[in-house]
């Protein structure tokens, strides 16, 4: 929260604003609500990797290292930050498949609706 | 508000034919809905084109990963000094001032083409509430009412917190039926019945729970602006305003819990009601009921309730397939909350799309009347708008889900850690939106009826 965000709470009789003044900044980093808003439902009989510096809970381990990397990098340790970078590559080839996919899907939809409308 | 746009054009156009001004097509069947219908483009290749484009742009959307990317798109701003005191003393004194001036003209003007009607509808409903989402949210400046609290003393209980925003989404959807099955629209002494009610209920509610508190939680207008208000590119800060990019503080805006999930979902499903109740597959319907010798009244209240019950069940829905889909253990209700400012720029795309033609077309209307509040003008001019002002509703529909993409798409960089996961996140919320982007594109072909 910036400095200027904190103001916005102490002026009196602006609290219609706070909703959209008040409240931190999102971060991007995949972090999500803390664990103590009660923001997370893991279901009782999955496997569960929990963050040992936030206490987030993840489905997959992959996705708990990549958290670790986005959100506590200036404190992670060595297998920390090479579980890290290994998940993180591993995503990258993933991320560039699907793209490829999705590039394929726009090329395919804008024919098909030229199609269309050179027929209609 | 297409039932409301029908009756007040048909009002002004059929003074129009009197006066033989303007075009003589405008005075058959309403200046706007004369306006429409001009699309040579089949209606379904519309609506596959609306839908395409809105899934396109979700496709095109995942080739931005770059967290620190959607980070600085999101969080751009420019700061500029706030209102002065004078500013801010006008901006309340036209307020209470344009309430008072309202009340009086409804309650003693003439009851055929009342300025007040015209004001409150077209001037306030449909053109200030585009300012807030298109420039800023001026209403906690302009709010007459939180005026007016401020001079009443106040009890300060506290709100009941279990009570949550519900008394907000009531009031809202309330706010919507009497609108459709009431005179309010075109009569103003009934106008001026149900403004007098809601300053009661809402100068009540301040003395006893707080004006800040009030206006927070409990009033349905505020919360409309406030909400509208987070789309639009000026935010009011601590110490001034800022400039963001449209939609920007949409990723901000805290949607707290369910009641106010519900009340987002209450705002887009109200408009998207307003154009459903006047279509011609609704005029059938109601025709039908009312043959059957079933009173239009508790048919209105029922399809509005169940409509909202499905939008809002739709919506909970996509949520916990968001959940499936994303592989989190987020919980639905937080996955709900956090995706629903997105639905926001949609439903300022709808209302400006639904909205705009009819308040152009009665811009020049509202100036005459204004000038003679209180008596009936000789001549009411209405602007004619040309037949490609379609297009202008098509595209605010259209850029309002884009925005709506992107929103879902930096909210989901900011939920989940993987990329990819961010992205298999809002495929429930996609196909939602295309949906609903086709939807909202038929309601907008639709020739607009007078219904029952």
């Amino acid at each position: 929260m910036s400095e200027r965000d904190a103001a916005a709470e102490d002026v009196p009789g602006r609290s219609e604003q706070e909703a959209t003044a008040a409240t931190a900044g999102p971060t991007h980093v995949g972090t999500g609500p803390g664990p103590l808003e009660g923001g997370f439902d893991p279901p009782a009989s999955a496997d569960v990797f929990e963050c040992g510096y936030c206490g987030r809970p993840f489905a997959e381990e992959d996705l708990l290292a990549l958290h670790r990397g986005h959100a506590h990098s200036d404190q992670l340790s060595e297998p920390e930050q090479a579980a890290f970078e290994a998940a993180y590559e591993t995503e990258t080839g993933e991320m560039r498949r699907f793209q490829l996919k999705a590039a394929g899907l726009v090329v395919l939809l804008y024919f098909l609706l030229l199609m269309v409308y050179a027929l209609v | 508000m297409f039932r409301l746009r029908t009756r007040l054009a048909g009002g002004v156009a059929g003074l129009l034919a009197l006066l033989a001004v303007a075009d003589p097509a405008l005075a058959h069947g309403g200046a706007v809905a004369s306006s429409r219908r001009t699309v040579t483009v089949p209606t379904w290749l519309v609506l596959m084109t609306g839908g395409a484009a809105v899934g396109a742009s979700f496709l095109l959307a995942t080739f931005v990963t770059d967290r620190a990317m959607v980070r600085a798109v999101d969080g751009w701003r420019r700061l500029a000094p706030g209102p002065g005191r004078l500013a801010r003393g006008a901006a309340k004194a036209v307020g209470v001032l344009g309430l008072v001036a309202i009340l009086a003209v409804a309650a003693v003007g003439p009851t055929e083409n009342n300025a007040a009607v015209l004001f409150v509808w077209v001037g306030w409903w449909a053109g200030y509430t585009m300012t807030t989402y298109l420039v800023g949210n001026s209403w906690p400046g302009v709010n007459p009412w939180r005026t007016l609290a401020g001079l009443l003393p106040t009890l300060d209980e506290s709100y009941p917190d279990r009570l949550g925003s519900w008394p907000a989404v009531l009031a809202l959807l309330a706010l919507i039926w009497v609108e459709t099955v009431s005179p309010i629209t075109d009569d103003p002494r009934p106008l001026a019945v149900v403004v007098v009610a809601y300053t009661l209920a809402t100068l009540a509610g301040a003395t006893v729970y707080g004006a800040d508190t009030w206006f927070r939680r409990a009033d349905p207008m505020a919360r409309v602006f406030r909400y509208y208000g987070a789309v639009a590119p000026v935010q009011r800060t601590g110490d001034g305003l800022s400039l963001r990019p449209p939609g920007g503080a949409l990723s901000e805006l805290r949607v707290g819990d369910d009641s106010e999930v519900a009340f987002v979902v209450a705002l887009l499903w109200a408009t998207t009601f307003d154009g459903f109740v006047s279509t011609g597959v609704w005029a059938d319907i109601a025709g039908t009921v009312r043959a059957a010798g079933v009173p239009l009244a508790p048919v209105y209240l029922a399809v509005l309730a169940g409509g909202f019950g499905l939008f809002l069940g739709g919506y909970r829905l996509s949520s916990r397939v968001a959940r499936r889909t994303g592989d989190t253990y987020l919980s639905t209700a937080t996955v709900a909350r956090r995706f629903a400012p997105s639905l926001l720029a949609i439903a300022a795309g709808y209302h400006l799309a639904h909205y705009l033609s009819f308040l152009l077309s009665l811009a020049p209307a509202i100036v005459v009347l204004a000038a003679t509040p209180l008596s009936t003008p000789p001549q009411v001019p209405v602007l004619p708008l040309p037949g490609w002002f379609d297009l202008v509703g098509m595209t605010a529909i259209l850029l309002g889900h884009v925005l709506a993409i992107w929103v879902a798409h930096a909210t989901a960089y900011d939920l989940f850690p993987g990329r990819l996961q961010a992205v298999r996140s809002q495929y429930p919320f996609i196909a939602v939106m295309v949906f609903y982007t086709m939807t909202s594109l038929w309601l907008l072909a639709q020739p607009e009826v007078t219904t029952p």
